[in-house]
């Protein structure tokens, strides 16, 4: 600046000598208005002579300073769409990754990998980025948080929260020339202009936030580290429970040692010659669905079947037990119906509900082309038609090959009720016109 | 914009009625939708009913039942099933039933009961899909004015009076509920299945549901229901209007304490009006959404309108430059936060029933997967959701009038659509709307018209002496 220059202004504005290096000890110039319509004149007055390090502060949002600061419109919408679009398809791929490749979980049939289900994760995603997007990318772009501003230091500057306007232009615009931002302000108006020197407090981070920080980002690496550690060592130590509830008891559970008995066994054998209360089953034709034989012998008799002219594939194998022929419990209708409706719960899904052997189950393993899948006994074919009924009933209770035994889920009189739903089911398939009621056989004749 | 704004400069005196101009439109209004609704009745009457069997043997979208039927009965006549092609499928019902009887499968009842139902019962679908159409607008506009009311909004003044009128036109629309009440206490039950007879005998949940599905106790019910719009309607209108000529305070403050008290009876009488109306046509189903999702389109669609009819207010010159860019902008969140919101619960009601997977909740979306519904189905999730909320989701374009008047015209024709697909689907198993559809749409939107017009009559379109007007005039997005 020249001296020449300097005697334009009037003395009282000119609080101290304006610097020739405009970055020397001032980091901009700060003027006052008298209030928000001469605040906004002088913005535009500025804006128009080209500068852009530009601010106006006031105690209250004033409408259109905006466009008076020729301030552009912002990025930040179009980062959070670019972060929110980035978390929509990172949400989608962690579920395909977690659900369908690292640990597939079939679950009722459901697709490994469907939209609809991953839909709600996704969104929540996509909220969770673009939520911590809009407010870290604001707190960014403002240049926060800024430990120091030299504005602040100003004692004049304080009446900014109250009832005073100000305008600022920084000393690192490209523009920038002390002296004329100050005679620009004059120009506009402004009510008192001066220099803002440089702020005399760090502009840093204090050293002691800096290490609490650093403190804050160890300490939350030791629940990672931790879980890294457990993962890839083994240990002798029990685990640790943060809450016991009834984990560890006093008493003793199924095959532990005990020091309270000679033989060391928790568990207590039979004592010899007793049975468990509801282990009586007197009836062996009811319970067993046969009679078994002295010392366990295979009986000598096979039970004759009680159709003649059952073909000879049905004949009984050697050393089968004594089945019985005749339903040790009273034919009604009722345990018909309730055959049926045991027999479609536990029977069907692999049975057929025609006992073809062709349930659900069973064509979907073939389907899947499963190799140690064995197809289940079509229950109408003439091998079990000629089965006793004992024989069925066993095989229930006990299982058959693949198939395990129902005696755990099925009480026997059950049992039998699906024993004879399943007489049921083949007289179906194998009977003559004539045992058909009347009505029935006349929609049948109709059909042919 | 040029960022700061100059003084107000606002005329009450100002005449910001339509003037002569407003009789004239509702004469040609209401000429027009009288004329078209009684087309659609005719033209439903006499073309009803003739669904025609259409390349079902090439297309793998057909209705099963269909094909086995055709089939069968093509064995039957000794026939190529090619020779079927082009021919009603009510002359293959009566064949089948002459030559099966009952021994025809319940596919096929369910299946003909969809396809070819009287003409009678397609007018009365195209017309309910048209009132709930216009009478959810209109629900869309009470709704705003109460959350202004609760809210204590400023900025809405100036546009709040064209959402009064929409709501106060609720009272007259109770009148064009009459051709669907009327039939039903006659004993109707082409719309309302719960209404026959045949399947109240034979079908034990109608039966069950019987006490609240009856003609009666609807009547009674929707008599409710417009009655408590109506009160609140007028109740709204009327006080803003004395205002206009008194500018007394306490007529706000009497608006602002019936709104809560309002809002809680409307969120009761949308929903269950929507349970009546729209859920029961399909009385085996039931979706405890259902209500909340007719409301979330509702508010869509009255948005739209409101954007739409300011705009045509100014161009018309009655209303001056009160309404400005920031109106509509606020307007434009308004209607892009609401159209997600009808996203987000149209998707909660279908990720529930998908995930649970219950024959008898999927039922409803079933039949809106086949036969071509399915292309509907996509078509509201593309042009009811996605596409609006990119379309949407730019400041400058909620800025824009012209990108304002497209996105509100696209979304007033999805929401159109979205009812579409809510009811049709039920009577109909194609897709296609025909011109019964489209004339019993502008039909009821002519009359609509005409009674929103009426409802404005002489009165001014701008509360000129709101307390809060001020604001409202300086208001600023910031």
């Amino acid at each position: 600046m020249t001296p020449l220059s300097a005697t334009l202004l009037e003395p009282e504005t000119t609080q101290q000598d304006v610097a020739d290096e405009p970055s020397g000890s001032v980091c901009g110039v700060l003027a006052e208005f008298s209030g928000p319509k001469e605040l906004l004149r002088a913005a535009e007055m500025v804006r128009d002579a080209g500068y852009t390090k530009t601010d106006a502060f006031s105690p209250f949002p004033i409408h259109g300073m905006d466009d008076a600061l020729g301030i552009k419109s912002t990025i930040l919408p179009v980062i959070v769409l670019v972060v929110g679009l980035t978390g929509c398809a990172g949400g989608l791929l962690m579920q395909w990754w977690m659900n369908a490749v690292d640990y597939p979980f079939l679950i009722s049939g459901k697709p490994l990998f469907s939209l609809p289900a991953n839909i709600p994760v996704t969104f929540e995603i996509i909220v969770l980025t673009s939520a911590f997007t809009a407010f870290l990318g604001m707190l960014g772009l403002n240049g926060l948080p800024k430990p120091a501003n030299p504005l602040f230091e100003q004692e004049r500057f304080r009446g900014v929260t109250d009832n005073k306007f100000f305008m600022y232009v920084a000393a690192d615009d490209p523009k920038y020339d002390g002296q004329e931002v100050v005679e620009l302000f004059h120009r506009a108006g402004a009510t008192w202009v001066d220099d803002v020197p440089n702020s005399t407090s760090p502009s840093r981070l204090p050293g002691a936030i800096k290490m609490a920080l650093l403190v804050l980002f160890a300490i939350a690496l030791v629940p990672p580290l931790m879980i890294y550690r457990a993962r890839h060592t083994t240990s002798e130590a029990p685990r640790f429970d943060f809450f016991p509830d009834m984990d560890a008891q006093r008493y003793r559970s199924a095959q532990q040692s005990s020091d309270l008995f000679a033989d060391g066994r928790a568990m207590r054998p039979q004592v010899a010659g007793t049975i468990a209360v509801g282990d009586f089953h007197e009836n062996d034709a009811f319970f067993l669905g046969y009679i078994p034989g002295e010392d366990d012998e295979a009986p000598a008799d096979e039970p004759a079947p009680a159709d003649a002219a059952a073909p000879a594939a049905g004949a009984p194998a050697a050393n089968e037990p004594d089945y019985v022929t005749e339903f040790p419990v009273e034919v009604t209708e009722s345990l018909m119906q309730r055959g049926q409706l045991k027999f479609n719960i536990y029977c069907a899904p692999c049975h057929g509900l025609a006992g073809q052997g062709d349930g659900l189950v069973s064509l979907r393993a073939i389907e899947l082309q499963q190799p140690t899948w064995v197809p289940p006994t079509n229950l109408i074919s003439p091998p079990v038609v000629a089965q006793p009924v004992g024989k069925i009933y066993d095989t229930i209770t006990n299982g058959r090959r693949k198939m395990s035994g129902y005696a755990a889920q099925i009480p026997p009189e059950d049992r039998w009720a699906i024993v004879l739903y399943v007489r049921a089911l083949q007289k179906s398939q194998h009977a003559s016109l004539e045992e058909i009621p009347e009505d029935k056989a006349a929609v049948l004749k109709n059909q042919k | 914009m040029t960022g700061h704004h100059h003084d107000i400069s606002f005329d009450p005196e100002r005449d910001r009625s339509l003037r002569d101009k407003g009789a004239q439109y509702i004469r040609a209004s209401l000429i027009t939708g009288l004329v078209c609704l009684g087309l659609a009745l005719v033209i439903g009457l006499i073309a009803g009913g003739s669904s025609q069997i259409d390349g079902i043997f090439e297309s793998s979208t057909a209705p099963t039942a269909l094909v086995g039927v055709v089939e069968l009965v093509a064995d039957a006549e000794n026939q190529d099933v090619a020779a079927y092609e082009g021919r009603p499928i009510s002359e293959i019902a009566a064949v089948a039933e002459k030559e099966f009887g009952e021994e025809l499968p319940p596919q096929w009842e369910e299946f003909l009961h969809r396809s070819t139902g009287s003409g009678w019962q397609r007018f009365q679908a195209s017309y309910l899909v048209a009132f709930t159409f216009v009478v959810s607008l209109s629900l869309g506009g009470l709704f705003f004015v109460l959350i202004q009311h609760v809210t204590r909004a400023g900025w809405s003044v100036v546009v709040r009076r064209i959402a009064e009128i929409m709501a106060a036109t609720l009272a007259p629309l109770a009148l064009l509920s009459l051709p669907i009440i009327i039939p039903l206490l006659l004993g109707g039950h082409a719309l309302f299945e719960w209404n026959n007879p045949q399947l109240i005998e034979t079908d034990e949940l109608i039966r069950h549901k019987r006490p609240y599905l009856n003609p009666g106790f609807f009547t009674i019910r929707s008599i409710i229901y417009f009655g408590v719009w109506a009160f609140l309607g007028s109740f709204l209108l009327t006080r803003s209007r004395a205002q206009d000529k008194t500018g007394d305070v306490q007529l706000t403050h009497s608006m602002q304490s019936i709104a809560p008290v309002g809002l809680l009876a409307f969120a009761l009488t949308v929903n269950f009006f929507a349970f009546d109306y729209l859920m029961s046509l399909a009385p085996h189903w039931f979706s405890a959404i259902y209500g909340v999702y007719y409301f979330s389109g509702g508010v869509v669609g009255g948005l739209a309108m409101m954007i739409l009819a300011c705009l045509w207010l100014q161009r018309e010159g009655v209303l001056g430059d009160e309404v400005t860019t920031e109106h509509y902008h606020d307007l434009g969140k308004l209607l892009f936060g609401f159209n997600f919101f009808w996203g987000y619960i149209a998707f909660s009601q279908y990720l529930l029933i998908w995930y649970a997977n219950i024959p008898e909740e999927t039922g409803w979306f079933l039949i809106r997967q086949e036969n071509g519904w399915t292309a509907v189905s996509l078509l509201l999730l593309f042009g009811h959701l996605l596409i609006p909320f990119l379309g949407l989701i730019s400041r400058q374009s909620r800025r824009n009038p012209k990108s304002l008047i497209f996105w509100s015209c696209w979304l007033l024709v999805m929401h159109w659509v979205d009812l579409y697909w809510n009811v049709l689907p039920q009577f109909s198993v194609s897709p296609w709307p025909g011109l019964v559809d489209l004339l019993a749409l502008v039909g009821v939107c002519g009359v609509y018209v005409a009674l929103v017009l009426r409802t404005a009559s002489q009165g001014a379109w701008l509360p000129i002496r709101d307390p809060r007007l001020n604001e409202s005039l300086a208001f600023h997005n910031v």
